[in-house]
């Protein structure tokens, strides 16, 4: 699987209900109703991203090992510092998962990164979406 | 209920637990045709670093029986402040059974604002899953759940 293939989806949930995916390098909210996070509010980020996670132990048609190719590491950063990060092995599944949370600030931007054994990195940055007041 | 016995001493419940579950675990681990997972002492060594393991404050949901090893949906929850004092650094997740014993290590700053994490593991036959939870001061805090996989997977 080549590193273009990835296609993260993340989703990012405020304390009050609010659901805000990204789309076009924006978080869009589920509805209208949805408010944007209050500078404070710790929010829940949900990221998933489409990959095999080989293990190395499983053999392919041909009855050779298919090498081993995983996302070792996901992390996400908040206006350039890093608040979460996830150091994956063989045992988690495949097009992983991960929920975490962190504390918004003021305005900034947020960058996802996701980097596999092959040396590939996908990186999404999005701003955040923070309530005015 | 399942009795626990101590985290300190984690080989000897291995054993108690293969002794509990009889005749169904023997026969998955037969199939599954796999060496001891030898991995899991030397990983659970490094990670606690001559620490004690506390089981409590730990808040691990897993399912207790899971159709398929591939994909078990997981969470953990630690009760922290998440302060510049007081904060979890770093969620491990540990396979008593898996080739690899560690799954993955999920690390925290105050500005994570709370330790919790949901993600899907693959497990290559019945087990118990151990999270693991550091805190700044060096404590360490666990919770262990027994997984009952009816079809298994390579992790």
């Amino acid at each position: 699987m080549t590193l273009a293939a990835l296609k993260p989806r993340l989703q990012l949930i405020t304390p009050a209900g609010g659901v805000f995916r990204v789309e076009g390098g924006a978080w869009v909210g589920r509805s209208a109703s949805d408010a944007p996070p209050k500078p404070g509010d710790v929010v829940e980020i949900k990221a998933i991203v489409t990959h095999a996670m080989e293990n190395g132990y499983r053999k392919g048609k041909d009855g050779a090992l298919v090498p081993r190719n995983l996302i070792d590491v996901f992390t996400a950063s908040l206006a350039g510092q890093e608040v979460f990060r996830a150091e994956l092995g063989p045992g988690v599944s495949a097009n992983p998962y991960i929920a975490f949370f962190m504390r918004i600030g003021g305005p900034g931007e947020i960058e996802f990164k996701w980097h596999d054994d092959t040396g590939g990195e996908v990186v999404e940055r999005v701003a955040l979406p923070v309530a005015s007041s | 209920m399942r009795r626990h016995i101590s985290l300190g001493d984690l080989r000897v419940d291995r054993r108690a637990v293969v002794t509990s579950l009889g005749a169904a675990l023997a026969m998955v681990a037969a199939g599954s045709g796999e060496a001891a997972p030898a991995d899991f002492d030397t990983t659970l060594k490094g990670l606690l670093g001559g620490a004690k393991l506390e089981e409590s404050g730990v808040a691990f949901e897993i399912p207790a029986v899971a159709p398929h090893g591939l994909m078990v949906a997981f969470s953990v929850t630690v009760a922290s402040p998440m302060t510049e004092k007081d904060f979890v650094e770093a969620i491990h997740i540990v396979s008593t059974a898996n080739k690899e014993a560690l799954i993955a290590t999920f690390r925290f700053v105050p500005g994570s604002g709370k330790a919790a994490i949901s993600s899907r593991l693959r497990l290559a036959k019945t087990q118990e899953v151990l999270a693991i939870a550091k805190l700044n001061t060096g404590r360490l805090l666990a919770a262990r759940k027994l997984v009952e996989v009816k079809v298994g997977s390579c992790g």
